[in-house]
This record gives structure tokens, C-alpha cells and sequence, in this order.
């Protein structure tokens, strides 16, 4: 049985290997007259380009991917590095050597706790919340940052947008709707999404217009969505949202809702971009000419009231009189 | 004299539709002001009955509009174009002036015309326009995925709530108007009790001859009118 695996493994590296060689054949072959020297990133490109690239993995779970898509890193935050800013030793020779690419070998800590870099603060702040967090609190050292993000495609959007928040629950969504990259971490097995939310209305448009961490992380300062809370802890209550002073203006638009909360008369105008949010986005202007128009019928109605009323006993008394 | 006004099917819609509108508007508040929500309706609770009044009081206006059309009742709210303006202004006139003064209503209730020229055009607009478009968008609330996606350049369900917040707002400042101005019958309680037994009662008194011609009657009364 362990041979067979062996031997699988074997083949497949010698697949690959192949596939990378016929790769770079071809693309001597169409270059004839210049061949670009591969210096920088391209290098790594070279090989690491290709969608099939990967390796048998120890940990369950079988393949390791180590294919990064060139355009989508170049488009990442990371884009501008050299590949050996984070990967920087043991990779000259092939196959790397282990020890500098084996899961746990890399940080993100590494270049974000440099005081020089302007996220410093930030990482520090999440570290100390990712420590608290039921993913980590459970799975101790099996979970890393790169259990959710990905370097190699992280952009960071402050602007609230569909796209941002599809991407951001699709972190979650990976584990927790797909067995096998949970088995990964744990032989813990997860109802369905929808059986575990069932209690929740519109769940279409909730998934559509909130993350998931904005419900499953502490609010606690420093509230960066990165102390992810046991279920038990997550906010159920609707008017913590759906109120003026909605919990998501602290966390999913924390950036916006400074310089938008009033735009165009609207109470937190800035949830008013892609959504509609019962309580939390009322019309002040509205509001205000409601509220006056309400007080002047009651004045309105008083006075005519008394007028009435007054009329009909001085009526009363003409009558008496003339009795 | 009493006539006979409010048939029962009328007043059941009148009197379930004023209850419908106090929870709409108690939990449709609670909504509003979610963050006050302990001093009227929890919000849960605020969901639900205004989800089931709403569509409770969807029906009831299909009914009414229904029972206008079979009944012919819907002729009552269709105003005489020719000289409106100065029967308004007569009925106008009347509210701010003749009331104080222990004036005969200027338009003497009958079967053909229960409304005054004032009430007929309002609630021609209230029940034929503002109250169709209350509820169209409380339904664009409830199903929000209808609503189109974007109106110039905003979530399109934000025209729809923004509508309807200021709809239910206009009409429930209406029903206090119309409680107040109830109280203008014969006796302050007679025309609360004329639709709930629906003989309404007024003092029968001669009308000074008008320029204008009354509407026509839109049928042969079917009960009698009584002298009290």
C-alpha cells in the first residue's frame, strides 16, 4: 500500500516535472532570436505559472498547490515585492529546500512587524486578536494566517462592495462549506450553512451585503474581524445592525462612514452604497418634516378643538339668556 | 334623521383597517427607531407583526376594493369636476369658520353623497393612490430582491423605503385628522357610532340654494330613510 502511494507520488513529480520542462522547451522555441534572462520574479514564474503545479502533500488533505497566477499577484498587494522578499533563501536549487518551504516556515509576521512599514500597528493589533480566536484556541500552530489569505492574491479594499464581501466570506466558506479542506484541520464535521443560519431571514441578501466575520468576531477594541468568536458569542440580535447605531459602521465600514455619514441628508448615509438596512437608514430631512408636520396637526387640532368647544358654551349661553 | 350608510361589509373593512393601521404603525415606529425599540416592540416581534399586518391588510384593501366596485360604492369618491373649487372652498370655509359658529355642514350627508367635497377628493387620492402605493412598496420591503437594483445610483430598494416610510407616515397623520374630524357629527360619539351600527345621524335642515347642481344619484336608495 505504501509503495503504491510512493510510486504515485513519484509519478506525479516526474509529471510535472515534464509538464515544466516542455513548458520552458516551448518557450525557448517561440524566442529564438532573444531569450529574456530570467531574473526577478519571472524565474519563479517560470515554473510556479502553471496551474497544475503542485506537490503530494504529508499533511491530509493530498495535493499542495503551488501554482501562483502571475496577473493575480501582480494585482495583489504583495505585486510590487520580488518573490525572494518573503521566500528569501534555500530556493536556488531544485527542489527548494524543505526546511524554508514547509508550512509554518513563512510569516506574515516577518515584514509586518518592521516599524519602518506603515502596517505595523494593524498586525500587531491582529495578532493579538487572531491569539484569542476560536481557530486558534483549537487548533493551536495548525492554523497560520494562510489558512485564510492568501499573499499571493491579498488586495486590500477598504471600499465596501459586493465583490469585497463575497471575497471576504469565501475565506470562511472554504472550510466551512467544503469537507476537504476542513479535514485539513480537524475531524469535526459542520452542518450546512443554511441549517445552521435557518434562523435568519433573507439569508440571500444578508450573505450578499454582510461578512461573516461581522457577526463571528469581537467588537471589543481593537476590533480588527480577527478574534473569530465560538458561535455561541456571535451577534443575533438584529438591532445590533438594524439600528442608527448599527455594530457595521465600527467594522465593515468603518473607513466609510467617517466622511459619508451625512451625505445627502441620510443618517449613515454610507450603508446606504449597496444596501438598505431597516432602522439604520433613515432620512433625518424626513424625519425632521415628519415630526413637524405631526406637531402642527396636534396644534392644529388642539386649537380648533378649544374653538369649537368655546363656541358651542357661548352658543349655550346665548341660548340661556334668551330663555 | 338616520340613514342608513355603512353596510356591514363596509364597516367590518373600516373598523379591521383601523386596527391593522394602529399595529402597522406602533411596530412600523419600533422599526423606524430600532435603537428606542424597549418603549414600543421588541424588534423581532416589531418584524412580524408589521410582515403579518401588511399582508393581512393587503387583502383587506382588495376586499374593500372589491366590495366599492360590486357595491357601487366607488361612485361616492368620484368628484363633480364642474365646480369643485368652490365647493372645496365652501367646505374649507365652513372647518375654519361656520364650524365655530354652530353652522349647518354645508353638504348635507345623504345616501347618494356621504362624503363632503373636502372628504370625497381625499379619500379619492388616499384609497386610490397613496394606499395602493403603501402597499406596493411595503411588498418590495418584504421582498426586497424584486426591487430593481439600482435607481440613480442607489440601492433601489432605498426609493422604495424611503416611500414607504413617508407614506405610512402621511397616512397615519391622516387617521388622526380623520378621528378629530369624526368627532364633527351631530354629537361628538355620533358618527363613531353611526359606523359601527351604520345608521348615521344628523340634523336634517334646508340647504340655501347653490350655484352649482349636485352630483347625481348614483342609485335608488334600498332601505328608508327614518325621521327620528
Amino acid at each position: 500500500m505504501k509503495r503504491t502511494a510512493s510510486l504515485a507520488s513519484t509519478h506525479l513529480i516526474l509529471f510535472l516535472l515534464l509538464t515544466v520542462l516542455l513548458a520552458n522547451v516551448m518557450a525557448l522555441y517561440g524566442q529564438t532570436a532573444e531569450v529574456a534572462p530570467r531574473s526577478g520574479n519571472d524565474a519563479c514564474f517560470r515554473c510556479h505559472a502553471l496551474s497544475t503545479l503542485g506537490i503530494r502533500d504529508t499533511a491530509p488533505g493530498g495535493i499542495r498547490n503551488l501554482s501562483v497566477a502571475p496577473q493575480e499577484f501582480g494585482h495583489s498587494i504583495h505585486g510590487d515585492l520580488q518573490c525572494t522578499h518573503c521566500h528569501e533563501q534555500g530556493y536556488d536549487a531544485w527542489p527548494h529546500a524543505q526546511e524554508r518551504t514547509g508550512v509554518g516556515a513563512l510569516r506574515c509576521t516577518n515584514c509586518h512587524q518592521d516599524p519602518k512599514l506603515e502596517l505595523k500597528e494593524l498586525f500587531a493589533d491582529i495578532q493579538q486578536e487572531f491569539a484569542k480566536s476560536v481557530h486558534v484556541q483549537k487548533l493551536g500552530e495548525k492554523f497560520s494566517c494562510f489558512s485564510c489569505h492568501d499573499p499571493h492574491s491579498f488586495r486590500r479594499e477598504q471600499e465596501v462592495s459586493t465583490r469585497k464581501i463575497e471575497s471576504a466570506n469565501a475565506l470562511c466558506t472554504d472550510c466551512h462549506e467544503s469537507g476537504q479542506k476542513l479535514a485539513a484541520f480537524t475531524e469535526r464535521k459542520f452542518a450546512p450553512i443554511e441549517v445552521t443560519h435557518a434562523w435568519l431571514p433573507n439569508q440571500d441578501l444578508h450573505w450578499e451585503h454582510v461578512r461573516c466575520v461581522d457577526c463571528h468576531t469581537s467588537y471589543e477594541a481593537p476590533n480588527t474581524s480577527h478574534n473569530v468568536l465560538p458561535k455561541s458569542q456571535a451577534v443575533t440580535k438584529c438591532e445590533s445592525c438594524h439600528s442608527q447605531n448599527s455594530v457595521l459602521l465600527a467594522k465593515l465600514y468603518k473607513y466609510e462612514h467617517r466622511e459619508s455619514r451625512q451625505r445627502m441628508g441620510f443618517l449613515n448615509g454610507t450603508l446606504l452604497n449597496d444596501a438598505y438596512i431597516i432602522g439604520s437608514t433613515r432620512n433625518s430631512v424626513l424625519d425632521a418634516v415628519s415630526f413637524a408636520l405631526f406637531g402642527l396637526t396636534l396644534v392644529g387640532i388642539g386649537g380648533h378643538g378649544l374653538l369649537r368647544w368655546m363656541g358651542k358654551k357661548k352658543r349655550e349661553a346665548a341660548k340661556e339668556e334668551d330663555a | 334623521m338616520k340613514i342608513y350608510l355603512y353596510p356591514t361589509w363596509l364597516r367590518i373593512w373600516h373598523w379591521l383597517n383601523a386596527l391593522l393601521f394602529l399595529v402597522l404603525i406602533v411596530s412600523g415606529v419600533s422599526l423606524h427607531y430600532s435603537d428606542t425599540g424597549s418603549l414600543l416592540m421588541p424588534f423581532d416581534i416589531a418584524i412580524a407583526s408589521h410582515n403579518i399586518a401588511g399582508l393581512i391588510l393587503t387583502g383587506s384593501y382588495l376586499f374593500f376594493v372589491i366590495g366599492n366596485f360590486a357595491s357601487g360604492n366607488y361612485k361616492q369618491y368620484l368628484p363633480q369636476p364642474r365646480g369643485i373649487f368652490s365647493r372645496l372652498f365652501r367646505q374649507a370655509k365652513y372647518y375654519l369658520y361656520g364650524i365655530f359658529k354652530g353652522d349647518p355642514h354645508p353638504y348635507e350627508v345623504t345616501r347618494e353623497r356621504k362624503f363632503n367635497p373636502l372628504q370625497q377628493i381625499a379619500y379619492l387620492k388616499i384609497m386610490y393612490v397613496l394606499f395602493p402605493a403603501l402597499i406596493v412598496s411595503g411588498w418590495f420591503l418584504l421582498f426586497p430582491e424584486t426591487a430593481p437594483e439600482e435607481v440613480l445610483g442607489m440601492a433601489g430598494i432605498l426609493p422604495m423605503a424611503t416611500a414607504h416610510a413617508a407614506l405610512g407616515f402621511f397616512l397615519s397623520l391622516f387617521m388622526v385628522g380623520h378621528i378629530y374630524l369624526a368627532t364633527t357629527g351631530k354629537t361628538v360619539g355620533s358618527n363613531f357610532k353611526a359606523m359601527m351600527t351604520g345608521w348615521h345621524e344628523h340634523d336634517h335642515h334646508e340647504e340655501p340654494q347653490r350655484a352649482e347642481p349636485l352630483p347625481e344619484p348614483t342609485r335608488e336608495p334600498e332601505l328608508a330613510e327614518q325621521e327620528v
